[in-house]
């Protein structure tokens, strides 16, 4: 019989819910946070068996949060980053208030959040895993996009080198590297990127559809179905990208 | 209107790749911008350029903020009344290891390394848009945006992944403008930063820098360190006309060192 694992959660939007969804369904004990309190809330009245905690700052309180939910479910195994963007802003115009919060909510809490965790599953030498959902433009290029796959690239490359130092220890590290995902954060985001070009969201979906080879978007349980397959059947795998785009690019 | 054919900006100017770089774009008949957050060092290497009978201009710039590259930017306009080339170079590195290193240390570098990109490319590709001619920007990246690596300079790895991929899609935004967009990816090369990474290491080790430095050399496959002049040549073939179909590429110069992919 499987051991029940402990996860946490960054994340309670749409593929963070999921994601928790999926280990709840699997008997793990789940551990989901965010600093959105609406969607912490509604996710937590959603998903029977959650543990959630709002947290104030992303920065600040990681250490204190995971020490909460090491406490709350008697240990952990692992971690899933599943924050989501429904923000935009043209680089012609970008301000740089906006490029920092970019840079800081997908590049600098990522970073914060694998290492205080890398440390802490490090301790158990046992096998445990760090998952981050990240977007595809950390392997491809996005003249829409230049800021955000900037910080997608820097968070491919990061993860790679924590695969690296923290492999020795147990804990392997991969990436889901998504395409645009039919949730509603990123059809918000569609529609900000959208009225910038003078077009509907709803055009603008069409054609991220229409780069796909599957001729879909992905869904937030298509997220959680290949984190699933890589806490369970890929436990050889570590410093990779999954690409989950529907063949928008290759690796 | 400039006399000089051509008008190139380099960041991080004062010491090393920037240094290097900023004399040979002025041989090949640029007036050259040096800029660097140490004024001393930009107007020493502008110095050093007018001496051998080159145009230059040194300005003073923190590169983390917007209002100090606003004023950058203006400076060269008011010299110049052009801009067509940038090599936006400045950069720091910091040596802790991933399961040490502070949020502090990483911000600051990241504010250097990858912000400093940011409002550099912004500005640049505003100022070439508006003049309507093309240009070229280009990055200092490292060996280490291809490649992860278990040692202590992970914040700076991760700055130069998030360049790349910051140039990739501005290669494409700006292709349509005529501005060209590359990088350079150096490897071990003996400037300040190699220097410094060589103390570090060799305190860390417990080990003779000398030691550290030779190992360094032997690093590469082709066994030796480049010298800053050879980065340099990078950016005169990538803000030349010979390079005029290369866009949103990295030309890795590392001696076949780190290859990842």
């Amino acid at each position: 019989m499987e051991s029940m694992k402990k996860v946490i959660v960054l994340g309670a939007g749409t593929v963070g819910e999921a994601v928790a969804k999926q280990l709840l369904n699997r008997d793990c004990s789940v551990f989901l946070c965010d600093d959105d309190s609406a969607k912490l809330d509604a996710a937590g009245k959603r998903l029977d068996g959650v543990s959630t905690l709002l947290i104030k700052d992303l920065k600040a309180d990681a250490a204190k949060t995971i020490a909460v939910a090491v406490e709350t479910m008697g240990g952990l195994d692992g971690f899933v980053c599943a924050l989501d963007n429904d923000d935009y802003q043209p680089f012609e115009t970008q301000e740089f208030t906006y490029w920092r919060k970019l840079r800081e909510r997908f590049l600098d809490v990522p970073f914060i959040w694998g290492q205080a965790v890398g440390n802490k599953l490090s301790e158990t030498q046992e096998d445990s895993f760090i998952i981050y959902i990240l977007r595809d433009l950390c392997t491809r290029q996005d003249p829409d996009d230049p800021a955000f796959c900037a910080v997608e690239s820097g968070l491919k490359g990061l993860l790679r080198t924590m695969a690296l130092t923290l492999g020795k220890h147990r804990v392997t590290v991969n990436g889901i590297a998504v395409g645009t995902l039919d949730t509603s954060e990123d059809l918000e985001r569609l529609g900000k990127m959208a009225a910038f070009k003078g077009i509907t969201a709803e055009a603008m979906a069409e054609v991220k559809k229409a780069e796909t080879l599957t001729g879909r978007l992905q869904t937030a349980e298509d997220v959680a179905q290949l984190c699933e397959f890589v806490i369970w059947e890929a436990i050889n795998i570590s410093g990779q990208v999954l690409l989950l785009n529907g063949g928008t690019c290759f690796n | 209107m400039s006399k000089f054919e051509k008008v190139a900006l380099v960041t991080g100017g004062g010491s090393g790749i920037g240094r290097a770089g900023s004399k040979r774009l002025a041989q090949d008949g640029m007036a050259v911008c040096v800029a660097d957050i140490i004024a001393d060092k930009a107007q020493a290497v502008a110095a050093e350029i007018k001496e051998a009978g080159g145009e230059a201009i040194a300005i003073q710039v923190d590169v983390t903020s917007p209002e100090s590259q606003d004023k950058m930017f203006a400076a060269v306009l008011e010299a110049y009344g052009r801009l067509d080339c940038v090599a936006s170079n400045a950069g720091i590195l910091r040596n802790d290891p991933f399961t040490m290193i502070s949020y502090e240390t990483w911000d600051r570098l990241m504010s250097i390394n990858l912000d400093g990109f940011v409002l550099c490319a912004q500005k640049a590709a505003e100022i070439m848009i508006k003049q309507g001619w093309g240009g070229k920007i280009g990055f200092t990246l490292s060996q280490g945006g291809f490649a992860e690596n278990d040692n202590a300079t992970v914040s700076y790895l991760v700055s130069k992944w998030a360049g790349r991929g910051l140039l990739r899609s501005l290669a494409v935004k700006l292709a349509p403008y005529g501005i060209n967009v590359n990088g350079i990816g150096p490897g071990n090369i003996p400037t300040p930063m190699l220097d410094q990474i060589i103390t570090d290491f060799a305190q860390a080790a417990g080990a003779p820098t000398e030691a550290i430095a030779a190992s360094m050399e032997t690093m590469a496959p082709l066994g030796r360190l480049q010298p800053a002049e050879e980065m340099a040549a990078l950016y005169s073939y990538l803000f030349s006309d010979k390079a005029k179909n290369m866009t949103g590429f990295t030309i890795i110069d590392n001696g076949a060192g780190l290859l990842g992919g």
